[in-house]
């Protein structure tokens, strides 16, 4: 499937955002909750959540608060080995005493005891080694490596029920791709 | 044992090939800031701070998530 995006004046897009907007295009019933989707797909608005679940990973680009949520959800038995691109002070600053076990320039790698990944989350950017798993967050990125698509999904799905958005789960047997945007307010999830 | 930037290096690149696999593009400066800059500075560190193992390795590590494209 092919994906169009295009640049428009400002004035336009007014006017566009006018058109399928809740309060004066969708309420009234002029437009469909499918054809608001498509809209915001094919105008290349950008999502504020966006996710993608398959068997080795879960991508999740979306505000640091769901990300902070997900990351809660996780139970984590030992201590976490991270990376991130800021020297030993500035780390403990942020999320407290650390063992570092490499540094370089404006670099480093440690040891931590976070019950919790979201603690990690105030170092804005890392890579950490949890249980196996391999989390890498750059700001609203985050990507999440895990054993099938069943853990995938489970992820998934606590994510979408804080949106309060149902997923077909049953339809997916490979991946499923869930995107929401707000202006337009719609979703869009598909399944394979 | 794998360097922590080296390590670093294929987690950026994997994830530069999972936001290519979406049905959605995300945008310019999305896959800029936080998808090729991380990998540059990875590639940066590798340069200044690694071995010529490092480099091999890292090249290693990149040429498997390669490979799980095709697969």
């Amino acid at each position: 499937m092919s994906i169009l995006k295009v640049r428009m004046p400002e004035v336009l897009d007014q006017l566009f955002r006018r058109a399928v907007s809740k309060r004066f295009g969708a309420f009234k019933g002029s437009i469909t909750a499918g054809a608001l989707a498509a809209i915001a797909r094919y105008s290349g608005v950008e999502p504020r959540v966006a996710v993608m679940a398959t068997e080795s990973s879960v991508v999740i680009d979306a505000p640091q608060e769901l990300i902070g949520g997900l990351l809660r959800r996780l139970i984590i038995k030992g201590p976490v080995t991270a990376t991130a691109r800021m020297n030993r002070k500035e780390v403990e600053e942020r999320i407290g005493r650390v063992e570092v076990t490499y540094s370089g320039r404006n670099y480093v790698e440690f040891r931590h005891v976070a019950p919790q990944a979201d603690r990690l989350l105030k170092l804005g950017a890392f890579r950490a080694e949890v249980d196996g798993r391999d989390i890498v967050l750059e700001e609203d990125c985050l990507t999440f490596s895990v054993n099938g698509l069943g853990e995938a999904l489970d992820m998934v799905k606590g994510l979408a029920s804080e949106l309060k958005i149902t997923l077909p789960l049953f339809a997916c047997k490979r991946k499923l791709e869930l995107y929401v945007w707000d202006e337009p307010n719609t979703h869009e999830v598909m399944a394979e | 044992m794998t360097k922590p930037f080296v390590k670093d290096a294929a987690g950026h690149f994997r994830n530069l090939i999972a936001h290519s696999l979406r049905e959605y593009e995300p945008s310019q400066e999305h896959i800029l800031k936080r998808l090729i800059r991380p990998l540059c500075e990875d590639i940066s560190r590798i340069l200044d701070e690694g071995t010529a193992a490092d480099a091999k390795e890292a090249a290693e590590l990149l040429s498997i998530e390669c490979k799980r494209i095709h697969s």
